[in-house]
């Protein structure tokens, strides 16, 4: 379950699109629900990982479509509200390359991969739980949820939910782990951040 | 269940309870308590180095002699001889659908599928769930209280590990002895911890590449798990955080640093 969980959370990221569309001109007024954001932007995705993606476009389209800095400081926990901002700036950075390197290992993974969006609740005003089930070829339909908020005039995806596992969520556990355990020094989390970094990019 | 773990039964749960009107002040639903963690790390290094040595070469030689049908044969045969504990724990949460679901399931298993071998309730759409007496104390409102990992046996909380105890006198292998031995409930136990370490190869190796600390990430995943069984698979807002309160402004000095317009100061 966990392995089909990190596969999961990935595929929810790479499967980010462009935002142009979701853009409403009355930023009170999102010209699309969260759920057919995610309907729409995922149909996209969909289409531009089947064609030749430059990694500088893959990364350009991640930081349209969700908000790592937003979810670079949820997961420092506490310590984003004591760290320095020269050492959160630096995790945040540090933060969106992860991302983007590690959803980029997994594109050969979402070959024939569909997803539908079921249903979507509101958890408070602009800030929404978009439920949806990719289809995987040969392989049972698996549950995944989103988590939307609606962001400077856009939505923005800031975590992905399977079998009750919120990445986010589990990444803040680690990381307030990690600086807790090194006396809320933040440097912990960027030497881990790099660490993980470097082996991603020597297995790709 | 015998008189006396009736009584064992209730007793935790009052405990529980009673502990949980005190605690229920730091009851963050999204994090697991770890006051112990100096010493849950040191019993999670002892586990790893008894599970790289011996449960997951038995997982993997589970995996090589058995084949994947008569797995899953094992896998809902102890689904099946655990029936009475989840209806035990489906009626005191009052959900009579899943009792009744629990009920058809051991029936039409036990006839039918050759003494719960095979899942035969679960081809006609009614499915196997989880229940347990620590889910019904956390429906109670009991707090998880202090994380604890022991060796062996894994994660788990003060209120999941009172949760084993009291199921375990529900369990009927409890109470099959030979020649004095509760031989049953040892075999059960080991077959179980055996068969869940096979699925958990490939699930745990992955986590174990992808995090950044195996141990925090381990312990968040069983919380996380453990709260979506105890919703029973519902989606519930209250254990979602809010991510509003990380919406702070970055400094000016520093905007140049990184991209502009995501997330920094969001205002509609």
């Amino acid at each position: 379950m966990i392995q089909t969980w990190t596969k999961a959370a990935a595929l929810a990221a790479v499967l980010f699109a462009p935002l142009g569309a979701a853009t409403a001109q009355d930023c009170a007024a999102p010209a699309e629900t969260a759920a057919e954001f995610v309907q729409n932007r995922t149909n996209e995705a969909i289409e531009l990982i089947t064609s030749d993606m430059s990694s500088e476009e893959f990364r350009v389209f991640l930081e349209e479509v969700s908000d790592f800095n937003l979810v670079g400081r949820y997961v420092l926990g506490r310590y984003a509200r004591s760290a320095p901002p020269d050492k959160l700036q630096k995790f945040q950075s540090l933060f969106s390359d992860y991302a983007v390197s590690i959803y980029e290992n997994q594109l050969d993974n979402y070959a024939g991969q569909t997803v539908e969006v079921i249903d979507f609740v509101e958890v408070k005003p602009r800030d929404f739980v978009v439920r949806s089930e990719v289809t995987r070829p040969e392989q049972d339909p698996l549950p995944l949820s989103w988590r939307v908020l609606w962001r400077n005039c856009s939505f923005r995806v800031v975590d992905v939910e399977v079998y009750g596992a919120w990445l986010a969520v589990q990444q803040q556990a680690q990381f307030t782990s990690i600086v807790g355990n090194a006396g809320g020094d933040v440097t912990a989390a960027i030497d881990a951040l790099q660490a993980k970094i470097d082996d991603v990019r020597a297995e790709g | 269940m015998t008189l006396s773990g009736l009584r064992a039964v209730l007793a935790t749960g009052a405990a529980l309870i009673s502990l949980s009107a005190c605690a229920s002040s730091n009851f963050d639903v999204r994090v697991q308590p770890d006051p112990w963690e100096g010493f849950n790390r040191r019993m999670f290094a002892i586990h790893n180095t008894l599970d790289g040595a011996l449960l997951e070469p038995a997982a993997k030689g589970y995996r090589a002699a058995v084949p994947q049908k008569a797995r899953n044969g094992v896998r809902h045969g102890i689904d099946n001889v655990r029936s009475p504990v989840i209806l035990a724990n489906d009626l005191m949460q009052r959900q009579w659908r899943r009792a009744g679901e629990t009920t058809y399931r051991a029936m039409i298993n036990t006839v039918f599928g050759f003494g719960g071998l095979i899942d035969v309730a679960g081809r006609q759409g009614v499915a196997q769930h989880s229940e347990d007496f620590g889910q019904t104390l956390a429906r109670f409102g009991v707090p998880p209280g202090p994380y604890l990992f022991i060796p062996l046996l894994g994660p788990g909380n003060i209120r999941d590990g009172a949760g084993r105890v009291a199921d375990g006198f529900v369990n009927p292998l409890t109470f099959i002895t030979f020649n004095g031995d509760f031989a049953y409930r040892i075999g059960e136990f080991g077959v179980d911890g055996i068969d869940q370490r096979e699925r958990a190869i490939e699930g745990l190796n992955s986590l174990e590449e992808t995090s950044f600390d195996f141990y925090s990430a381990l312990r968040q995943a069983y919380h996380q798990r453990r709260l979506f069984e105890i919703g029973n698979r519902n989606f519930d807002p209250a254990t979602l955080p809010d991510f509003d309160d990380f919406d702070g402004e970055i400094p000016e000095e520093f905007r140049d640093l990184v991209g502009q317009g995501n997330g920094a100061g969001d205002e509609e």
